[in-house]
């Protein structure tokens, strides 16, 4: 079913499309009917997605203590990683792009590429704290008036990374 | 003018190892009218799940606690298991840089998305994949896509820069 054809060195492979079989145009939705069908759904995703909150609060102080203590190494790193990279890609989906921002935060301030003795902990905690403040006041956006003293918070560990 | 998309004889397997985003994504898939819809949380979860009912589409984040999402996209273009090569792999990922978008495009992965994700993104790519089938090359160091026509994002990426 797979054409191939035998160039120098390589082969060009055309496989029949499954895509374009099964996809058809009639009886399809628009997009803004589909738009609509989440929207109903989103309200209670939301409530189960800021319920995964606190648990992933615990884990990264866990993880900062054992890290303050010396010990938890590039183990513990990288869980804190893991966890912001899974807040970095809700945070926005859900509709809370603030907690994106911070999720973006913990990847950077503990990537792969830093070495763990010189990881920057008290700036780390600063973001986990801020995580806390984001869930407790459900704060999404930096138009929200709560979220002036986070803002400000942001700007000045950017200005402490540099 | 709107375009009409019929996705429900879809069968889609999503792999990504955090409980929300698997909700997440189900909803959304669910509200396109797919209902043929498996999750799993690992690279070998997932070729088992393959080879035991090939799904049309195969869509998986990068990073996961146990695996690699880069290995899992290799793994599925060496045919390993006996699943199908070919199966069309769109990578959504909070992992944006352009080392990681080319890490996927080299691994074999067909489209990228960048989370967040939402309904309109997420239809987006798949009609671009429905609408643009990419022949796929053999070569020593590489299966997948031809490259050198690029992913979606990739594509975006490179605009940006």
């Amino acid at each position: 079913m797979t054409r191939i054809d035998k160039m120098d060195g390589y082969e060009i492979h055309h496989p029949f499309s499954k895509l374009q079989a099964k996809v058809k145009r009639e009886g399809g939705l628009s997009l803004a009917e589909i738009e609509k069908r989440m929207s109903v759904r989103m309200a209670h995703l939301t409530e189960e997605f800021l319920a995964e909150i606190p648990p992933m609060i615990n884990t990264i102080e866990r993880m900062i203590g054992k890290l303050e203590k010396g010990d938890g190494g590039a183990e513990a790193q990288a869980e804190i990683f893991k966890q912001g990279h899974d807040l970095k890609g809700m945070g926005g989906s859900f509709d809370y792009p603030i907690m994106g921002t911070i999720g973006a935060s913990f990847c950077e301030l503990t990537h792969k590429t830093k070495d763990v003795s010189a990881l920057n902990l008290p700036l780390i905690r600063v973001n986990l704290d801020l995580l806390s403040y984001v869930l407790k006041f459900r704060i999404k956006n930096e138009s929200d008036p709560k979220a002036a003293p986070i803002i400000a918070a942001l700007a000045s560990a950017t200005t402490a990374k540099r | 003018m709107s375009e009409f998309y019929n996705f429900k004889n879809l069968g889609v397997l999503f792999v990504d190892d955090n409980k929300s985003m698997q909700m997440f994504m189900r909803s959304l898939l669910l509200s396109m009218n797919i209902v043929n819809i498996r999750a799993c949380n690992d690279t070998e979860t997932c070729l088992e799940m393959m080879a035991e009912e090939p799904p049309d589409i195969v869509i998986t984040d990068l990073l996961f606690r146990q695996c690699d999402g880069l290995d899992l996209i290799r793994r599925i273009r060496q045919a390993e298991d006996g699943v199908d090569r070919y199966t069309p792999v769109l990578v959504i990922t909070g992992q944006t840089n352009m080392s990681d978008v080319l890490a996927a495009r080299d691994a074999g992965a067909t489209e990228f998305l960048a989370k967040p994700v939402s309904v309109g993104s997420l239809h987006d790519r798949l009609v671009w994949m429905v609408e643009n089938p990419r022949p796929f090359i053999k070569a020593s160091g590489f299966v997948g896509p031809d490259r050198r026509r690029a992913m979606r994002g990739y594509e975006g990426m490179e605009r940006r820069k």
